[in-house]
């Protein structure tokens, strides 16, 4: 019993933290509707190209809440810079309907799917 | 984002896996450290400082990285212990660089060991004459193990035909006020015969003791937690 404990933590230890690190492809899948933040994306882009901005606002505060809902969970398993450049997407992508600009909502949108993809790349 | 939360956990990994590969690796890193584990120890040691702190990168790389030097290096064990040559070849082997009293230069130019170095290191052995020393050998990890001439050796009771008895080992009975039971055990004694010892000498119970050793030899040993010293011996150390 005393071998099977000692061979068992660190096997059980290691395997943990490989789960912890690794788990970040899993953890930014969406556990509801409201955390698909690629799904909110995709629909936001199909908004700025008739250019729905009412919608675009409540699109981006969507995008908004589902990133602060994912980001607390993948924090341990992805690089910081990887989130802060989804971080600041967001950030440019509410300038850019404020100001009613289809050209820069378009690119930040499109940013955001990429740098989502490049997450746990 | 909380960075403060991130290098805490990631900090957690570090050491922890450090921890488990360190116990991996053995004894063999602190006692036997030549100059290749010693390169060895500051890279992974590096590299679990970055896994902790360089949030720049996923901690999963830095893992990565670490494991592979673990690897190699318990791989590189395992080669040196099964043959004699990889032995040879990966951690180099003893020369010796002075061979009855003479310092053979060559040798010392092959390693790049200085006279300095070899007389600080007899020195350190508490040589002052070169023409004491019979051989000095220059271990893999640096360490100079010296051989004196006959004549130049200690006397020991074994030369002077002196009986002496038998040396043994201290065995903790009592530890911080509890009985350690398994070594009442070794011994061949019982709790009942460490507290008459205790009251033949005023002590009440074990809970007043800090330490008891007993020693083949010498006898039961024990310190008090009140260890009564006397009130001019403590004025003396504060002097």
């Amino acid at each position: 019993m005393k071998k099977f404990i000692t061979y068992a933590i660190p096997i059980v230890t290691l395997t943990a933290f490989i789960l912890l690190m690794l788990g970040g492809n899993y953890l930014k899948r969406p556990l509801n509707t409201s955390e698909n933040v690629v799904a909110y994306a995709k629909i936001s882009i199909k908004h700025a190209k008739v250019e729905k901005w009412d919608m675009l606002e409540q699109d981006v505060a969507n995008i908004d809440f589902a990133w602060k809902k994912i980001m607390p969970r993948i924090q341990f398993s992805v690089e910081r810079d990887e989130m802060y450049n989804i971080s600041l997407n967001v950030a440019r992508l509410k300038g850019s309907i404020a100001s009613e600009d289809k050209a820069s909502t378009l690119i930040e949108l499109n940013e955001i799917i990429e740098d989502w993809d490049e997450l746990t790349r | 984002m909380n960075e403060g939360l991130m290098v805490l956990v990631r900090g957690i990994i570090g050491f922890f896996t450090l921890l488990i590969f360190t116990r991996i690796l053995g004894k063999q890193q602190v006692s036997q450290l030549t100059f290749f584990d010693y390169v060895v120890g500051i890279t992974i040691g590096s590299t679990a400082s970055s896994l902790t702190t360089d949030l720049t990168s996923r901690a999963w790389p830095h893992w990565v990285g670490l494991i592979t030097w673990v690897v190699l290096c318990f791989i590189l064990q395992l080669i040196t212990l099964k043959s004699k040559t990889a032995e040879k070849f990966l951690d180099g082997e003893p020369t010796i660089v002075i061979t009855d009293g003479k310092i053979l230069e060559e040798s010392m130019k092959k390693f790049r060991y200085t006279i300095g170095d070899l007389l600080a290191q007899l020195r350190d052995k508490d040589i002052f004459d070169l023409a004491d020393v019979a051989y000095a050998v220059l271990e893999k990890d640096g360490k100079l193990s010296i051989l004196k001439k006959p004549e130049c050796e200690p006397v020991t009771p074994k030369d002077l035909n002196i009986k002496t008895s038998a040396a043994s080992i201290d065995v903790e009975i009592i530890y911080d006020g509890s009985i350690v039971q398994e070594n009442l055990v070794t011994i061949n004694r019982n709790e009942r015969w460490i507290m008459n010892n205790l009251k033949k000498r005023g002590i009440n119970d074990a809970s007043e003791v800090f330490l008891a050793i007993y020693n083949a030899k010498s006898g039961l040993h024990i310190d008090l937690y009140k260890d009564h010293i006397k009130q001019n011996n403590k004025k003396n150390i504060k002097e």
